[in-house]
């Protein structure tokens, strides 16, 4: 065995980091992107997309807990479906998590450069691009630990600025326009208010991520709810502040097309300590996120690989920093090809449909793994949610009712990503069905699944050929 | 030179730097596994 086959990912990694992941991939959608709602739907429709979108990802964080701390497993939504569902769709939610979160890092990566090439015109877009993917790669190659303090630090950072400029609002240092609610409440009847839900996801797109992190925390079955579910409270409470904040103070048809709405709410407030927070919030936000990023899309590559979904070579830990560095590195050129390719509104919508594929089979996930293992014992079930599994069938119909609007603007988007993950559903159903991998049920130390006698089900669940050999 | 010339130099160098230490040590770990 090799000295990187046999090294393994790190068990160093405690509930706030957790958060930090969880949290700093999603605080961006807060600073920018959710107020397209408004622009579909004005304010009415953004408050009913940031609610309906609010209860799925409660569920799918409900889930992804549960998930995640039975699992303990590195690749999160890929390992949840490759256990409980089958190779297809094991190796589309793999391929799905890694297209959504490496689109979100060459997204956040353009973002940092134009906002420093706002501040100094004369910097470039494409070297401030490169330093930012290639600095966060350099982070997360040398390890989890540091890649996640950073991101408790900027997360924090940025959460706080919304909560200071809140409070300050709340009271009275700023003068607020609440007939901003009225003028643009809903623009475009009842079908903005159903148009506004595909924007909905900003709020909290990506925050079944923060469960990827749980082969590599001390204590996965109490990090990974508490982790988890704080970073969902704490992106509700963002969610509407950041709602409230710039609905009084940016008129309604301004508020859907701006770039940087938080930002220009602070510019509003014409407060210069709220301007330099809310400025520096947007920034530190955009860094938090890629990071992250980079942490869980090369996490989602390590376990396809290690499962011989792609090539095995991704699978090497780096026996110094105990990172997957073949899998950190590989990110790196899709990120530079994704932040180049031009198309960024195009790369940003492949993530929401990626993601939201995710948050149809997450649930599903774990309708079938309640299904198999129906003892709530603690050994396979460290947390069990509540009303499940009756709330996990509710998210799955948010979850294609999102999916049916971005119908609305994005039909092609929706078609590609229907046929790139039908194609590779099918390819890797064929390509599984006939290897002898054997299934790991008595290795994570669970019972027989549910209704079989001899693990017949669980070799079947785990799509592979039984053989009575 | 512009200033700003050399500073987008710097940040070019920088980024292909850090690039390069980072599969420098990859292929590094790789020889001696």
């Amino acid at each position: 065995m090799t000295e990187s086959e046999s090294a393994s990912l790190v068990k160093t990694l405690r509930p706030f980091h957790v958060w930090a992941l969880g949290v700093g991939i999603v605080l961006v959608g807060e600073y920018m992107g959710w107020n397209f709602t408004v622009a579909k739907g004005g304010v009415l429709g953004s408050l009913l997309a940031m609610l309906v979108a609010g209860t799925m990802y409660v569920i799918i964080s409900l889930c992804a807990s549960e998930l995640g701390s039975a699992t303990k497993l590195a690749g999160g939504p890929y390992d949840w479906a490759r256990l409980f569902i089958g190779p297809g769709a094991a190796a589309s939610v793999g391929l799905a998590v890694y297209m959504e979160y490496i689109a979100l890092e060459a997204a956040d990566a353009i973002v940092v450069a134009f906002i420093a090439s706002e501040v100094f015109p004369e910097l470039q877009v494409f070297p401030v691009t490169l330093l930012v993917i290639a600095l966060l790669t350099f982070i997360n190659y040398r390890g989890v630990v540091a890649a996640l303090t950073l991101n408790f630090v900027l997360t924090m950072i940025a959460f706080i600025a919304i909560v200071v400029f809140f409070f300050g609002t709340a009271f009275g240092v700023v003068d607020i326009h609440p007939e901003y609610l009225f003028q643009g409440a809903m623009p475009n009847g009842m079908i903005g208010l159903f148009a506004a839900l595909q924007f909905g996801p900003w709020f909290y797109l990506g925050i079944e991520g923060a469960a990827m992190c749980a082969e590599e925390c001390k204590h996965p079955s109490r990090a990974v709810p508490l982790g988890q579910q704080a970073g969902m409270i704490t992106l509700l409470i963002g969610a509407a502040m950041t709602l409230y904040l710039c609905a009084v103070l940016i008129p309604a048809d301004m508020l859907g097309v701006s770039v940087y709405p938080l930002f220009e709410a602070a510019q509003n407030s014409g407060i210069f300590i709220f301007i330099a927070l809310l400025g520096l919030g947007t920034l530190l936000t955009c860094l938090a996120s890629a990071n992250g990023c980079v942490c869980d899309s090369s996490r989602s590559w390590f376990a396809l690989s290690r499962d011989h979904y792609v090539s095995s070579w991704f699978s090497a830990v780096h026996p110094r920093y105990n990172t997957p560095y073949r899998a950190v590195i590989f990110t790196m050129p899709v990120a530079i090809g994704f932040a180049f390719s031009g198309f960024l509104d195009q790369v940003i919508t492949f993530s929401i449909v990626s993601g939201l594929l995710c948050y149809v089979l997450i649930p599903f996930a774990l309708i079938r793994f309640r299904n198999l293992f129906p003892e709530t014992t603690s050994k396979v079930r460290p947390f069990a949610g509540p009303l499940q599994p009756y709330i996990a069938y509710f998210a799955i119909v948010i979850a294609i009712t999102i999916l049916s609007t971005l119908f609305w603007g994005y039909k092609y988007n929706l078609i590609f990503g229907f046929v790139f993950y039908g194609v590779a559903y099918f390819y890797f159903n064929r390509k599984h069905k006939t290897s002898k991998a054997e299934n790991n049920w008595v290795e994570m130390g669970w019972p027989e699944p549910k209704g079989s006698e001899n693990a017949r089900i669980g070799k079947e669940v785990i799509g592979v050929e039984f053989s009575d050999d | 030179m512009d200033i700003w010339t050399v500073i987008n130099g710097i940040i070019y160098l920088l980024a292909f730097a850090l690039i390069a230490w980072v599969l420098l040590d990859a292929s590094k770990i790789s020889k001696k596994s």
